[in-house]
């Protein structure tokens, strides 16, 4: 399928210095895509980059059929964005705040009540709608946000960090929302600093001093930047004997626990875990417990390597 | 462009304007007031002016001159017993003008067809320049009635059907400022404005910007105490704004010719001491403003009255009473008046010390409000 | 005035107007120790931080930080003896990094030796040292907050609090500041809040803040032994579609997917034994490849805490 965000040979610089290098990204419609990078490494750039916002240095964005660079103005009736610090007007209350919001993208009247009661809803803001933008909690605020931002129904939102300083029960609502927007055809891409939201992603891309460092699925980058997954399972490795082959063969390696069996994979795919599936059916359904890698631990090795990398560069620069 | 658009956005502005109480102030109660204020308030007329009165004569023809001016004129006069005191009167700002009736002023008014004229000596305060043009010619005009009125009656006293003598001569004295130039008196004025609005406005801003930062709270977790907190942010500022006074005084001098007629080392002191008043105001101004945005409109609200009403381009006895008590209440109306005297009059400390103590008073009050202010406790 | 690192507060309230920020906390702590401070938004962490920083007034039956009644008027010997990093850098960002020490430093009256030591060595430590000259406004995010916490270990303190002192850094720069924090447990009473996961596993105490009381509190072993809730994963394709169909599940309080899993609770008054779940889970859907009973984890006891409705079960520890 075509990628509905495809930006390519992406640069930026500053003068002499280079917040972007030659990145390349590519979006498949209705995923959601976590791009992720430290303070400074050239994300927020890139963002207004795709957005519209910036010229770039050099390369191409074509968004939803766009060339973002010639004609930015026209990116802004297919995108909805929500910004690290979500733009409500003080003074005014949540109503009030989307009606504003609502006659810039000419939605009113009726269908305005319609559109905003339905998000009202999703959304859980009903009891804040009175309320001044203010006094509303980080939770409620952030929902507010997404809602001011599907407003006109976009088919790609661009959220920056929306999660940032909102509690687990909240970002857990918060991307249940996400998801449900992916689910029905919208484009999301996202940026967070809290890595076990990369999960909830179809895929990552990581910047580093303006460089792409990783492009892959969540799954991808365990393979590629942990130790893998360690599965236990209870069960005699006697027992298990027989289905070495076709364990092996779904890519586990086996070793011996003090209690059970050890499984280790690199990445849990769908046929990997079918292969166990039958395994474990086939042999009394012992109990099974999974020790999956964490995205923290993948952004470790991933960074280290990439200073690394970049030490190496520098020295040979020298 | 799109219509419903602009609408939109023009609904956004109109909402935000009459929402923020300050921009209202600005936008409908200031050009209301200033109007009202300019109107009643402030006339450059001559009423209730303090005339000083120095009756060297002491003789019927000299009492009765003063009844009239008393009678016809807006004065209240105020007798004074010496020279010296008249001097004293002037400088300390107590009176504006006087009338010094001569000892031979009855003598020379019997005898006035043969001899020298009777004469009247009128001074007034040069330096306030709006009362001086209109004063003098008031003044002039209403003694030389008052003064053909006596010479009328005593004509009829005393020779009945003798031709009526000669006028008084009017002698009039434009004192501290011969050439009424207006400049000094503005100079003089403007020290006020200028410490008054700007050190406020600075110290008011830079606190709010400390408090929104997070700076302010982290000095408040660390040992230091409010007074050092307090001085340390007030005593920088101060000097450099008392640096600012001396060199706005050498160059009033060197590009206006306006010299302090006092000293100026006396001069420096209260204006610096005065600094440090409305530094302390700015701190209390920002204790109670949430933005930089709202601590500059405060100050500006704060200093459009006192343009108007502190005497700095217009007299305060010219506004009924009730303004005027409320003048009063400035720190600003008292240092403008020390820094007149000193400027224009040579006042010295002696001639200004209730003005002083009332600054001192201003002074101690709002800096131990600004104390306060630093170390309250949310 | 006893030296020891104690925090004793007993029937705390702060009120902000008309909003109770704090409504009663009852804490007591004794010894160095690394405590996380967590809640959802609005529980009052960072009015709780504040206040024992001696940045507020408060009513209270008992409040000794430090062996100083936070009521009393002078908090100098208080503040001489804590490091308060908050949310928001507050450091002057004109003042290079050694020059905010070495403002630090005086504010403290350190003798020159000292700073001069201490400073050295948290420089090295924190990875600063080529940058001592730089503005601390033109640091990144990471730096700053190396730099803010740097400057409140100057002093030595024997309680250190921190206010989200890693919200928006990067998660290099984050272990690094927490390796840091760890070697400083002996000598620091040291209270932070956060709202990584991660960090809150690190933590060797937890108290748990919401509407202003302090609602559980305990190692995070207590605390997640104190959540009555059995946690289970089912491994699939299509892991949303899975977690609806496990939500019809009567007994099932909470389902929700990420990447290749569901995670369902079941509160424990509920649960008809870990062999059933498995079993009812498995028939859930053709598409259940794999079906696990996990121990809790942070992420569904600070949900349970927050929702003790949902989680079935009323939370333990009241303290």
């Amino acid at each position: 399928m075509e990628p509905i965000i495809s930006a390519r040979g992406l640069t930026k610089r500053f003068g002499d210095f280079t917040a972007v290098d030659d990145l390349t990204i590519a979006v498949e419609p209705g995923t959601i895509y976590a791009f992720l990078g430290a303070n400074g490494s050239g994300k927020s750039t890139t963002i207004r980059m795709l957005i519209g916002l910036l010229q770039p240095t050099a390369g191409s964005i074509e968004l939803d059929g766009v060339d973002v660079i010639r004609t930015p103005r026209r990116v802004r009736d297919r995108i909805g964005y929500m910004g690290q610090k979500v733009s409500l007007y003080q003074g005014l209350s949540l109503r009030e705040n989307v009606e504003f919001y609502a006659g810039l993208v000419g939605l009113a009247g009726a269908n305005l009540e319609r559109r905003w009661g339905a998000l009202r809803e999703r959304f859980a803001l009903g009891d804040a709608e009175r309320e001044r933008s203010e006094g509303l909690s980080a939770g409620i605020r952030q929902r507010a946000g997404l809602a001011l931002a599907t407003l006109n129904q976009p088919r790609v939102l661009f959220l920056d960090e929306p999660t940032a300083g909102v509690d687990v029960h909240n970002r857990a609502v918060f991307w249940d929302l996400i998801q449900e927007e992916a689910d029905s055809g919208v484009t999301v891409f996202v940026t967070t600093h809290f890595l076990e939201e990369v999960d909830y992603c179809h895929r990552a891309s990581v910047i580093d001093a303006g460089k792409m460092i990783a492009d892959a699925t969540p799954e991808e980058l365990r393979a590629r930047y942990t130790a893998g997954y360690r599965i236990r399972v209870d069960c005699e490795a006697a027992a298990l004997a027989d289905a070495e082959p076709a364990l092996h063969a779904a890519g586990f390696s086996l070793a011996s626990a003090s209690v059970g069996v050890e499984l280790r994979i690199a990445a849990l795919e769908s046929p990997a875990l079918s292969a166990l599936a039958a395994v474990l059916a086939a042999h009394g359904m012992p109990l099974v417990h999974v020790a999956q890698p964490t995205m923290a631990d993948v952004f470790r090795r991933l960074l280290s390597q990439a200073e690394r990398a970049a030490r190496g560069a520098a020295q040979e620069a020298a | 462009m799109r219509w419903r658009r602009l609408l939109t956005l023009m609904r956004r502005e109109a909402q935000a304007t009459l929402r923020d109480p300050f921009t209202l102030a600005i936008l409908i109660t200031v050009p209301l007031v200033s109007l009202l204020v300019f109107g009643f308030v402030l006339s450059t007329e001559v009423h209730d002016l303090s005339l000083g009165v120095l009756d060297e004569s002491q003789t019927t023809a000299s009492r009765r001159l003063l009844a009239d001016l008393q009678a016809n004129g807006d004065f209240r006069l105020r007798p004074i017993e010496t020279r010296d005191a008249l001097d004293s009167a002037f400088r300390s700002g107590t009176v504006s003008a006087a009338v010094i009736i001569p000892p031979t002023f009855d003598r020379r008014l019997r005898e006035a067809p043969g001899g020298a004229a009777a004469e009247i000596q009128i001074l007034y305060d040069g330096g306030e320049t709006i009362l001086a043009g209109n004063a003098e010619a008031y003044l002039r005009g209403l003694i030389g009635a008052s003064v053909a009125q006596i010479t009328a009656r005593s004509g009829d006293d005393a020779n009945p059907g003798r031709a009526a003598p000669h006028g008084v001569a009017v002698l009039i004295d434009a004192l501290y400022n011969p050439k009424l130039d207006g400049t000094p008196y503005m100079v003089a004025g403007t020290f006020g404005f200028v410490l008054t609005f700007l050190t406020t406005l600075i110290t008011a801003v830079s606190v709010v910007n400390e408090r929104l930062s997070g700076t302010f709270e982290q000095l408040q977790v660390t040992p230091a105490t409010s007074m050092e907190i307090f001085l340390g942010k007030v005593l920088p500022l101060g000097a450099v704004f008392a640096f600012d006074v001396v060199l706005m005084v050498i160059a009033a001098g060197l590009v206006l010719g306006v010299w302090p007629h006092g000293s100026i080392l006396f001069f420096v002191a209260v204006s610096s001491f005065y600094v440090l008043t409305s530094l302390a105001l700015g701190v209390v101004i920002s204790a109670t403003s949430a933005t930089a945005a709202e601590a500059v409109q405060k100050t500006v609200l704060s200093s459009i009255p006192l343009v108007q009403l502190s005497g700095f381009a217009f007299p305060i006895r010219n506004m009924p009473i009730g303004v005027q008590w409320l003048s009063e209440l400035f720190p600003a109306t008292h240092y403008i008046r020390v820094s007149r005297a000193i400027y224009l009059r040579g006042a010295g400390v002696l001639d200004l010390l209730p003005e002083l103590a009332l600054l001192g008073l201003f002074g101690v009050i709002l800096m131990t409000v600004a104390l306060r202010s630093i170390e309250a406790r949310a | 005035m006893s030296d020891s690192a104690s925090i004793r507060l007993r029937q705390v309230f702060k009120r902000f107007g008309e909003r109770v920020a704090l409504a009663g906390i009852d804490l007591q702590l004794e010894g160095t120790q690394l405590v996380g401070v967590v809640g959802p938004d609005g529980a009052g962490k960072t009015t709780l931080l504040r206040t024992l920083a001696g940045l507020l007034e408060i009513e209270a039956a008992q409040a000794d930080v430090l062996g100083v009644d936070l009521r009393a008027a002078d908090m100098r010997p208080l503040k001489n003896r804590t490091g308060y990093v908050p949310q928001a850098f507050s450091l002057p960002r004109d003042l290079s990094v050694l020059e905010n020490l070495r403002f630090t430093a005086r504010l403290h009256q350190l003798p020159d030796d000292v700073f001069a030591a201490r400073s050295a060595a948290l420089l090295a430590r924190t990875g600063l040292a080529p940058f001592t000259a730089r503005p601390a406004g033109a640091l990144s995010g990471g730096m700053r907050q190396k730099l803010a916490i740097s400057c409140a270990l100057l002093a030595d303190p024997a309680l250190l609090l921190l206010d989200e002192p890693t919200a928006g850094v990067d998660v290099v720069a984050r272990d690094e500041i927490w390796a840091m924090l760890r070697e400083r447990r002996d000598a620091s009473l040291i209270l932070i809040s956060t709202s990584y996961l991660e960090e809150v596993e690190a933590c060797e105490r937890l108290i748990y803040l919401d509407g202003g009381r302090i609602v559980a509190s305990g190692t995070p072993a207590e605390l997640r032994a104190g959540v009555a809730l059995e946690l289970y994963r089912i491994w699939g394709a299509a892991p949303r579609a899975l977690a609806a169909a496990a939500r019809a599940l009567p007994y099932v309080s909470n389902a929700r997917a990420s990447g290749h899993f569901a995670r369902i609770e079941v509160p424990r008054m509920h649960t008809p034994g870990t062999a059933r779940v498995l079993a009812d889970l498995r028939a859930l859907s053709p598409d259940v490849q794999l079906a696990e009973a996990t121990d809790l984890d942070m992420e569904s006891t600070l949900l349970a805490l927050a929702r003790p409705e949902h989680a079935g079960a009323a939370p333990p520890g009241e303290r």
